[in-house]
């Protein structure tokens, strides 16, 4: 049925008429996502395998001087998850590290967990603070007690590779001018459920590809919280983080900013695990997405205008966030009335076409990000492949929805500064003195 | 007719001249059947020793009379005064004394009622204590002092302890434990475990090097920009500023706040939160953790009814003291032991069962109140009654006057049901019998196990009681 209305369909079509059904694919999906992919292969890779000499000796001067790395963990009630942490520190390659734990005023058992772990050791500081005071506060204060030279930042409930910290220093070695690097993140309970198997496969496309691409082109706009290293000095001149929410792609800015570089290294692996079911992974995706607008679109504009701190790179990185986040999803509505409008009889036909071509596409994508992994894949990164013809519905129609009614929210409402992840007493300031 | 005595002691000024004297050297085997009260020099240095030589005396009739002391000077210090009465020279005239006759005669009067005094008993010092506030009818209070190491002083009872007899406190905890005292909360202190001193330095110390040598420092956190420091970094001048946005801190709570405090430690550069405390001893410098020194309530005491009784009959008539004669009581410690035996056992071998009794006799001071010295008679009775029900085997101690545990060796718990119920018969009928009493009882058998938890099951067992006593009144 449906296969004899194809042939139909395809029967008629003409080039204009491709790009007329298809152009959301063609113009948009093949510019950004293939030609990435055709970025990491011929440019990306090669460089590595070029570079490898460099990166050696550069290796070897980091084991020479062997800089104190501070590993700082923020959070609240996470402390059921930092004895594994500080143990999986405890077995790094690179052995020069101290980890600093705050607790940004939790109600549970954690001040006790890690108040034992700083007595034996397995926590280098350890600061409670009664009242909490948000993300970026916390972040702040273990900035403030830790003494490394580079500071990385992780959250609690993520685990690292065994040489994730050398991997991650790496580049400040390569490069005195970079200021942050940010680690890739890859999905700790991949195996849990439907939904972290498809985040999985999702952090591969955008983390893994997506950030080395951005890196390689010079235009990476955010340093996971999850997982960023950063210069201490740096970190210094701009008095940390600000208050949040979004306060990691807020802060990679305000580096830009100082003029550093900040790139992506997809082989320091830091594992962190995701929202378990969908509505909890919608929730999480809500709070991130309407944080771009507040941030990119409201605090960050003068990125936009000509001024003495104008810089290309910057102007470019923020507009391609925009337009791609912002506008293409507004493209996508446009595509869907368009359809409805005038090709309501191939509504089926087009649809069932435009999702083969979306899963050839994540097939492609699954190659080259396996091939950026290289020899840190995994056998259950593998398995991933299954769910390939799962992935257009989930990016296609779910992350959509969720990002359209969060856009919606942010430019109507403001909500951000409702977020109860910050203290009201924090957002109120916020919201007054328009940050 | 009674009157007044001017004791004379070598540092003692002439006696005023209306007054009778006597050298203390002499007190000892003087009458002192006519005494009303003892006059002393206050102005003698040596008067403490003066005081302590008269409350030290083993006759009730030198030993409990009022004191009153004679000074040129209200002191200026207000060192509390060890005596019943401390007056100005100048106003102490023969009216005064006369007036003095009468106030006293409370407690002369009760003197006079003790049966007549063998003076063997008086040399417990604890009931020389509870004859002294028996005699007084009012409530002791301590004072705090630095004074005296203990750091507590119940200064009219201070004469009749030697300069290092056992603690006052510990007399008289001993005492209420007896239940012949009832205390009123006044304090909470800590003890040096190793010297009873009060005067402990609690010191915070780095947990790294153990040095005292730290800097306290409070977090600031400032809302608008994240930026969290210590309190100096913001203190420019009388005002806090913010050394990432440069804005003036205004009001605590509206645009920051502090989240906690920090510790740095001035030798080893350790920052921290957790610091360790410690706890030294002024007195012997013994250094152990605070949770390691003794721990104390001090009191306010009154005697109770009980109280008064064996304060007038002698302790050896109470109950638990004949008990203890007639049928081998033993301590509670040496209880406690026997059945930390017994429940090892019990348990290595799985062979048999040992019960343990609890019982309580409700009424059972009351004897002691209303017949006074006879009820060492009926004490000699009922403790007749234990005997014929217990087994040489069985091992009993008095927790109080009232409650008694058992331990009784092989016995099921039914044959240790039918063991108290003799008891209980038997101690109802000579109650019954002989005072028309019908006595209340508490019991409660437990099956020893290991590791079982006396002092728990006590617990328990005095709360439930309490429990019911509240019920049924």
């Amino acid at each position: 049925m449906l296969i004899d209305t194809a042939l139909d369909f395809i029967e008629q079509l003409t080039f204009w008429k491709v790009i007329a059904y298809f152009w959301p694919f063609f113009f948009i999906y093949i510019i950004r996502y293939v030609l990435a992919d055709i970025i990491i292969l011929v440019y990306h890779m090669p460089k590595r395998i070029r570079d490898k000499a460099l990166r050696t000796r550069a290796r070897a001067r980091l084991f020479k001087e062997k800089p104190l790395v501070s590993v700082i963990v923020p959070g609240k009630n996470e402390g059921r998850h930092i004895p594994k942490l500080a143990e999986s520190l405890q077995h790094q390659t690179y052995s020069n590290i101290e980890l600093v734990i705050v607790d940004d005023g939790s109600d549970d058992d954690t001040p006790n967990i890690c108040r034992k772990l700083e007595k034996e050791g397995k926590i280098n500081r350890f600061i409670r603070n009664n009242v909490r005071g948000g993300k970026a506060s916390a972040a702040n204060t273990a900035l403030r007690y830790s003494k490394g030279k580079y500071i990385v930042h992780i959250d609690a409930d993520s685990h690292l590779a065994h040489d994730t910290i050398e991997t991650i220093i790496l580049p400040f070695i390569l490069d005195a001018n970079i200021g942050a690097v940010g680690g890739d993140v890859r999905v700790a309970n991949t195996e849990a459920s439907l939904a972290t198997s498809l985040q999985a496969f999702e952090y591969l496309k955008s983390i893994t590809i997506g950030r080395t691409v951005s890196s390689n082109l010079g235009i990476l706009r955010i340093i996971a919280g999850a997982h960023g290293a950063f210069k201490r000095d740096v970190l210094e001149r701009i008095y940390g983080w600000d208050v949040g929410p979004g306060l990691d792609g807020d802060i990679t800015l305000k580096i830009r900013k100082l003029g550093y570089r900040v790139i992506h290294e997809p082989e320091a692996v830091c594992y962190t695990n995701v929202p378990i079911n969908f509505s909890k992974l919608a929730r999480q995706r809500f709070r991130w997405d309407r944080s771009m607008v507040r941030f990119r679109v409201r605090k960050h504009k003068d990125i936009f205008l000509p001024s003495k701190s104008f810089i290309a790179v910057n102007f470019i990185s923020s507009f391609e966030n925009i337009f791609f986040n912002l506008l293409l999803n507004l493209k996508w509505w446009i595509y869907i009335i368009q359809i409805i409008i005038f090709s309501a009889q191939w509504i089926p036909v087009i649809f069932f076409i435009n999702y083969l071509l979306y899963t050839m596409a994540n097939l492609l994508q699954f190659v080259v990000g396996c091939l950026v992994i290289k020899d840190k894949l995994t056998k259950t990164e593998l398995k991933l492949i299954a769910f390939i013809p799962l992935m257009p519905i989930y990016t296609g129609l779910f992350l959509r929805i969720v990002r359209t009614y969060a856009y919606l929210m942010e430019f109507i409402h403001k909500v951000s500064y409702h977020d109860p992840w910050t203290p009201w007493k924090v957002s109120k300031i916020a919201k007054k003195e328009k940050l | 007719m009674k009157q007044a005595y001017y004791i004379v002691s070598p540092g003692a000024t002439r006696a005023p001249q209306f007054m009778t004297t006597i050298e203390l050297n002499a007190l000892e085997s003087f009458d002192a059947s006519n005494v009303a009260y003892w006059v002393l020099d206050g102005d003698d240095e040596d008067l403490p020793n003066t005081q302590h030589t008269i409350r030290a005396s083993q006759n009730p009739l030198i030993y409990l009379r009022p004191i009153v002391s004679l000074v040129s000077d209200k002191p200026r210090n207000a060192a509390p005064s060890q005596s019943d009465r401390t007056l100005l020279k100048d106003e102490f005239d023969n009216e005064y004394a006369k007036k003095l006759l009468s106030s006293f005669h409370p407690i002369n009067h009760w003197i006079e009622n003790l049966p007549a005094a063998d003076g063997s008993t008086d040399r417990n010092i604890a009931l020389r204590v509870l004859r002294f506030m028996a005699s007084r009818s009012k409530e002791f209070s301590p004072i705090m002092t630095s004074s005296d190491p203990h750091g507590f002083l119940y200064p009219v009872l201070e004469p009749l302890f030697a300069i290092r007899d056992i603690g006052t406190i510990e007399t008289l905890q001993y005492l209420k434990g007896q239940r012949l005292l009832q205390g009123r909360f006044f304090k909470q202190a800590y003890f040096c475990s190793s010297c009873q001193s009060a005067f402990l330095n609690f010191e915070e110390q780095c947990p790294h090097c153990n040095s005292g040598n730290l800097k306290i420092d409070e977090l600031v956190h400032h809302f608008k920009c994240a930026y969290t420091g210590e309190l100096s970094e913001f203190q420019i001048g009388n005002h806090l500023s913010c050394p990432k946005c440069e804005q003036q801190l205004r009001h605590i709570g509206v645009d920051y706040d502090k989240p906690s405090i920090i510790y740095h430690c001035n030798d080893c550069t350790h920052v921290f939160q957790d610091p360790e405390v410690i706890c030294s001893c002024y007195n012997c410098g013994h250094t152990t953790s605070p949770e390691d020194q003794i721990n104390r309530t001090i009191e306010h005491y009154n005697v109770t009814s009980l109280g008064q009784n064996a304060a007038v009959y002698g302790m050896e008539s109470l109950f638990s003291n004949i008990l203890s004669t007639d049928l081998k009581l033993t301590s509670e410690a040496v209880f406690k032991e026997y059945l930390k035996l017994e429940s090892a056992r019990i348990s290595r071998y799985k062979l048999s069962t040992t019960s343990l009794v609890l019982v309580n006799i409700n009424e059972l001071d009351e004897i002691y109140i209303k017949l006074g010295d006879k009820a060492k008679d009926v004490f000699h009775e009922l403790s007749a009654v234990f005997k014929s029900i217990l087994r040489t085997s069985d091992v009993i101690t008095a927790i109080n006057e009232t409650l008694f545990l058992i331990l009784m060796t092989e016995t099921s718990a039914n044959n240790a049901e039918r063991a108290l119920e003799r008891l209980q018969q038997g101690v109802t009928e000579l109650m019954k019998s002989n005072l028309d009493i019908t006595p209340a009882f508490d019991t409660h058998i437990e099956q020893i196990a290991a590791n079982m938890d006396v002092t728990a099951l006590l617990d328990t067992f005095l709360h439930e009681k309490s429990h019911v006593d509240r019920h049924s009144t």
